[in-house]
């Protein structure tokens, strides 16, 4: 039975990833004020079918002197630990697929395992290009998990509770961007960044730098690294509603964590690369020194929000 | 008088070292939105040009407007705004291959061997295109026609070659060779590529029509 649900939740998770491509690509387009693929299905809504198939189909490379298992396993590694981040997603009040106490520490601990699948298949495809691109990746990786991981840490502190359910509950009086708006917008930069997309795409810059370490990566292999960015964009979008927006049941979620899904490509559109010492200066420099800052203010809020205004002291 | 001479000369120096001037002073509000029409002379449309950025000595703006600014964000808010509203607006998209766009009478596309009205083929082999083909992609084979008259019996154009600069067209004296508007003749080997004459007579038949329409419409600038 968990079994099944499990396959439903990762066969929903990748149907989803499949058609935000389209809507990515739709959404370009259109902020560009071209169309984007209207051809295969209707509004070309099956261009990713056609794209995996396409993809799938393709002759797979393998590099000389590559090691092969970890050159396998590092895409598995990623896509395993984008799509297993879900399993504690409560899509509704007691619909998840495990209600754990702990359910945010393990997301964290999830999204960080996929930083080895990155790391290692830049180490594993025998390319200078790969390893220069993993390094890359994963200072910037490293770096910006620090920022949620520290947000989360404050939602924690706040909410009192690493369970998601029990935290989507409490949000029923207010949603928590309230009292941590700058620290949301914050957050929202380092999902950006996180995911590796522009304007912190670094990692695969596609027009100045080979494809970081997916550079040795062809057909299924890069699928799988593919389906990863993806699936760990949506992720974090969901979790942004999630944390800071009140989650929601069912489709009022979906509806929230599209939004964000969009401003990802909104932000894509509009905004240029930014230079990687500047992406690194931005994390240490700016982000980690104000997010520890406010973390002290932590206490005051936490007590304002108990009611314990100072008068009624 | 000499002040009339005076004056006029200001006038015309003025008038061609300030490309563009500012709006204010120029225009009204009636031709506030005049185009350049092609000339370095006229009015650039309204917001064309942003005025230079302010110095930190210049700006008048206060510290806290300039870190309110800087904190909310407010070049990305501005940039991503603009995007959203072009996100709402009409794509520019033409369907290719069900709608195209306007072109000028004097494309150059693929090329025709035109006829007169009674059906004779107004190439004389003079071999002027041939001459002046800079890629050298024509090749005329000439001989005496049973009646006496001079026509080609080869006259091939290598269209791998052909690089449509058009003055094939220009040279030839009889309006004979011509480069239709047509651009759809894309073939799937090279060999179909390589016109002979019975090729370039069949689409001067075809596209005949176009090309008279295409010759009246330049006619006035000829």
């Amino acid at each position: 039975m968990l079994m099944l649900e499990l396959l439903l939740m990762v066969l929903s998770v990748l149907l989803a990833v499949a058609f935000l491509t389209v809507a990515e690509r739709k959404t370009l387009a259109y902020m560009q004020r071209r169309v984007g693929p209207n051809a295969v299905g209707y509004y070309g809504l099956l261009m990713a079918m056609a794209d995996a198939a396409k993809l799938l189909l393709k002759e797979m490379v393998m590099p000389t002197h590559a090691d092969k298992l970890m050159l396998f396993m590092s895409p598995i590694m990623s896509l395993m630990s984008a799509l297993l981040c879900w399993s504690f997603m409560p899509f509704a009040p007691g619909v998840t697929m495990s209600d754990h106490n702990y359910g945010l520490m393990f997301m964290l601990a999830m999204s960080s395992v996929g930083v080895f699948g990155t790391l290692l298949a830049g180490w594993s495809a025998n390319s200078k290009y790969s390893l220069l691109g993993s390094m890359r990746s994963t200072a910037q990786l490293i770096s910006y998990e620090l920022v949620l991981t520290s947000m989360v840490l404050m939602c924690m502190l706040l909410s009192g509770t690493m369970n998601l359910s029990k935290y989507m509950e409490l949000q029923s009086s207010v949603w928590l961007f309230m009292p941590l708006l700058p620290m949301m917008m914050m957050w929202f930069m380092g999902c950006v960044a996180e995911c590796a997309r522009p304007p912190f795409d670094n990692v695969e810059a596609e027009s100045e730098l080979v494809s970081g370490h997916m550079t040795e990566y062809s057909s299924s292999m890069f699928v799988l690294f593919f389906l990863s960015e993806y699936a760990s964009m949506l992720f974090l979008s969901t979790l942004t509603a999630m944390l800071f927006f009140g989650g929601g049941t069912g489709v009022m979620l979906g509806m929230k964590a599209n939004m964000f899904a969009y401003t990802y490509m909104w932000v894509r559109a509009t905004l240029p690369r930014v230079r990687y010492d500047k992406l690194m200066n931005l994390c240490w420099m700016m982000f980690l020194p104000v997010m520890f800052g406010s973390m002290m203010f932590m206490p005051v809020l936490m007590n304002v929000m108990d009611g314990n205004m100072p008068s009624t002291m | 008088m000499l002040l009339f001479v005076t004056r006029s000369s200001v006038r015309g120096f003025a008038s061609s070292q300030r490309v563009w001037k500012p709006i204010s002073s120029t225009v009204g509000p009636a031709t506030e939105y005049l185009t350049t029409g092609g000339s370095t002379q006229s009015v650039w449309p309204k917001g064309f040009r942003q005025p230079t950025p302010k110095t930190w000595e210049e700006s008048s703006e206060s510290a806290l407007s300039k870190a309110t600014k800087f904190f909310f964000l407010n070049e990305i808010a501005r940039g991503m705004y603009i995007c959203l509203e072009m996100y709402f607006r009409s794509p520019y998209t033409i369907y290719y291959p069900f709608e195209k766009g306007p072109i000028s009478p004097r494309f150059r596309g693929e090329h025709a061997l035109r006829r007169y009205p009674s059906g004779e083929e107004r190439c004389i082999a003079c071999k002027l295109c041939e001459a002046i083909c800079p890629a050298q992609a024509i090749t005329i084979e000439a001989e005496e026609r049973i009646d006496g008259s001079r026509r080609t019996y080869k006259y091939d154009i290598d269209m791998t070659k052909c690089i449509y600069c058009g003055y094939c067209q220009e040279s030839c004296p009889v309006d004979a060779i011509v480069e239709s508007p047509n651009v759809e003749y894309s073939t799937e080997t090279r060999e179909e590529l390589l016109y002979n004459k019975e090729k370039l007579l069949e689409n001067g038949d075809k596209w005949e029509q176009e090309l008279q329409y295409c010759i009246d419409a330049d006619a006035p600038y000829r």
